[in-house]
């Protein structure tokens, strides 16, 4: 009788253990009436004053895993068959921008950078894309990565570390199941995710709210040029982000041939003619050349620009030709503006770069 | 203990609302449609359109400004304060907001800030929408948020467009708008619509013809020219 106890308490156990080891091991994406694998959701540390804008996605909630999974997408070239990964254009050093991208529509292009943009509310120089979420999708044209669908598919499928993270981070265990478009979504969503974590916010300025740093007599005559009527930047590029998230025509250009046109590409609206976004001013020590074409070479030319040489067109700024026509100069002497690109470079957050 | 007064404090991405409720009364919904018109006709944007009392020929291509402190007046000091705070961009299809816990009653005025009173009036105090930044007044310009932005384009003495940044900010140019005689009855459980419209060249109509050429056609950082706006904007709304 107690052999037999023994006996049977041993099975018993032997079955539990067993069924142990397989729920240990087993995938449960294969048992699709119970999941119990669920990717860690991750929460942003918003920085003091910055919008909540484009942070939550509700399509795309944010996850250790996909963040993890479209850090490894943005490096690596699996996703093209050029040899090309989001890296290829978007260089650490260039605060993750490319000096210009020489498009093959014949634009010419200084691509924004990759800093901050879980807190913007559209994307590109003309606005085309809204979302965050899908801003890459643009990405898998045989302009850029060029990607073929049985080649990105194989190379995922057999990959020992992809077929695994998209599983953590989306629970697909056969990406197979998924067209090409629903799987460049997902490769999107999580390159997003990604992005929605490159936050820039320890320059001098940033320092200076903290009080861990101080500034030059010349940065702050360059500050109060920034922020007054004088030199009257802030309207547009208004902090934190340092960018007012809309559009505008800063008067950069007096006839609007090809990408010169700006938001009216997307809109048609011929008021939108020669309106950008406009560009963060965050690491602009990084992001050389200046405008959307990149036809400013230095930060002293900008500042010459503004200065003495704005170009009037009817869809001009009210703020850009708000001062003295027919040039709306800022009349800022030599030293008011070494002044101003001093406080300029204390925007650049040198340990984003390293 | 029925007469106790209950605070509740609704924070959204959009605006800061502090409701005075009696917990008790009736209520009803005040809905307030808000359009924007140039002397009776409505505003189009970036059309070289309108002339102010100064002859001076402008358009419009920008209208933001916050609305707070919303009171409707009734009989007998019986009297509803909505002490929230609204964005308002002209130039959105459709701007209405809701007073949506008004006591049962008859009102004759309503009353407004164009503006942000003192108290919040501090950076950070209201939430950081990309709105609201955009509002920022600098810090070194006295902080604080803008309450009107209102840009456009001129024509100046010599013919040359120019643009225009009527921007006023800083507590003492917080507007009063004058109480707006109109009788809105709240129903319980009703919505009662009330349309009210700006006059956007009362700017610079009455009490003082602001002239662009003379008076300025930037105004911050120009307390002059900001105490003629905000002295001209105490009846830029009138109901509909």
């Amino acid at each position: 009788m107690m052999y037999f106890m023994q006996s049977k308490f041993l099975k018993i156990s032997l079955i539990v253990l067993v069924s142990l080891m397989f729920s240990c091991t087993k995938n449960p994406s294969n048992d699709p009436e119970i999941n119990y694998y669920k990717p860690t959701p991750y929460k942003i540390q918003i920085p003091a004053g910055f919008p909540e804008y484009n942070v939550l996605s509700i399509a795309n909630p944010l996850t250790v895993e996909g963040i993890a999974l479209g850090k490894s997408f943005y490096f690596d070239p699996i996703l093209s068959t050029n040899g090309r990964s989001c890296n290829s254009c978007h260089f650490k050093e260039n605060s993750y921008s490319i000096p210009i991208y020489n498009a093959k529509n014949g634009f010419k292009i200084s691509v924004p950078p990759h800093v901050n943009l879980a807190f913007k509310k559209n994307y590109n120089w003309t606005g085309s894309e809204l979302s965050l979420d899908t801003l890459c999708m643009g990405d898998f044209a045989p302009e850029f990565f060029n990607s073929d669908s049985a080649t990105l598919y194989a190379a995922l499928y057999k990959h020992p570390f992809y077929k695994d993270a998209i599983y953590k981070a989306f629970l697909i265990n056969d990406i197979y199941t998924l067209n090409f478009k629903q799987l460049q979504k997902k490769i999107a969503y999580a390159i997003s995710q990604y992005l929605r974590t490159k936050i820039s916010v320890n320059s001098k300025y940033d320092q200076l709210q903290l009080g861990t740093a101080r500034y030059t007599d010349e940065e702050w005559e360059g500050y109060n040029i920034f922020f007054t009527e004088k030199g009257d930047c802030f309207h547009c590029h208004q902090p934190p982000l340092f960018s007012d998230n809309e559009f505008h025509n800063n008067g950069v250009s007096a006839t609007f041939e090809g990408f010169d046109a700006g938001r009216w590409l997307v809109t048609n609206n011929k008021s939108d003619i020669g309106k950008f976004a406009t560009p963060t001013l965050r690491n602009l020590s990084f992001t050389a050349p200046y405008m959307h074409d990149g036809r400013f070479k230095t930060l002293e030319e900008v500042v010459e620009f503004y200065n003495a040489g704005v170009n009037y067109s009817p869809t001009i700024d009210p703020i850009s030709s708000s001062k003295k026509a027919p040039s709306y100069q800022l009349n800022l002497s030599t030293q008011q503006k070494a002044s101003l690109l001093a406080f300029l470079k204390t925007l650049s957050d040198d340990s984003y770069v390293k | 203990m029925y007469l106790s007064m209950v605070f509740i404090t609704i924070v959204s991405c959009t605006k800061t609302q502090t409701i005075v409720e009696d917990p008790i009364a009736p209520k009803g919904i005040l809905n307030i449609q808000i359009s924007h018109e140039v002397d009776g006709k409505a505003l189009i944007f970036d059309s070289m359109l309108y002339h102010n009392n100064a002859n001076n020929f402008y358009s419009v291509s920008r209208v933001n400004y916050y609305i707070s402190n919303v009171k409707l007046w009734g009989k007998g000091n019986n009297n509803y304060l909505f002490d929230s705070i609204m964005f308002i961009d002209a130039s959105l299809k459709s701007i209405n907001f809701n007073l949506s816990s008004v006591p049962v009653g008859n009102y004759q005025y309503i009353s407004f800030n164009i503006g942000i009173d003192a108290a919040r009036n501090i950076h950070n105090t209201i939430p950081n929408s990309p709105e609201n930044i955009s509002m920022l007044w600098p810090d070194v310009m006295g902080g604080g948020y803008h309450f009107l932005k209102l840009e456009g384009k001129y024509l100046d003495s010599l013919n040359n467009e120019k643009g225009i940044a009527i921007h006023i900010g800083l507590n003492s140019s917080l507007v009063y708008q004058n109480p707006i005689i109109k009788d809105i009855n709240i129903a319980e459980n009703k919505t009662t619509n009330l349309s009210l419209a700006m006059n956007l060249n009362e700017w610079f109509t009455n009490p003082y013809a602001f002239n662009f050429d003379i008076d300025g056609n930037y105004t911050m950082g120009d307390s002059t020219a900001m105490n003629y706006i905000k002295n001209n904007g105490n009846d830029v709304f009138y109901a509909k």
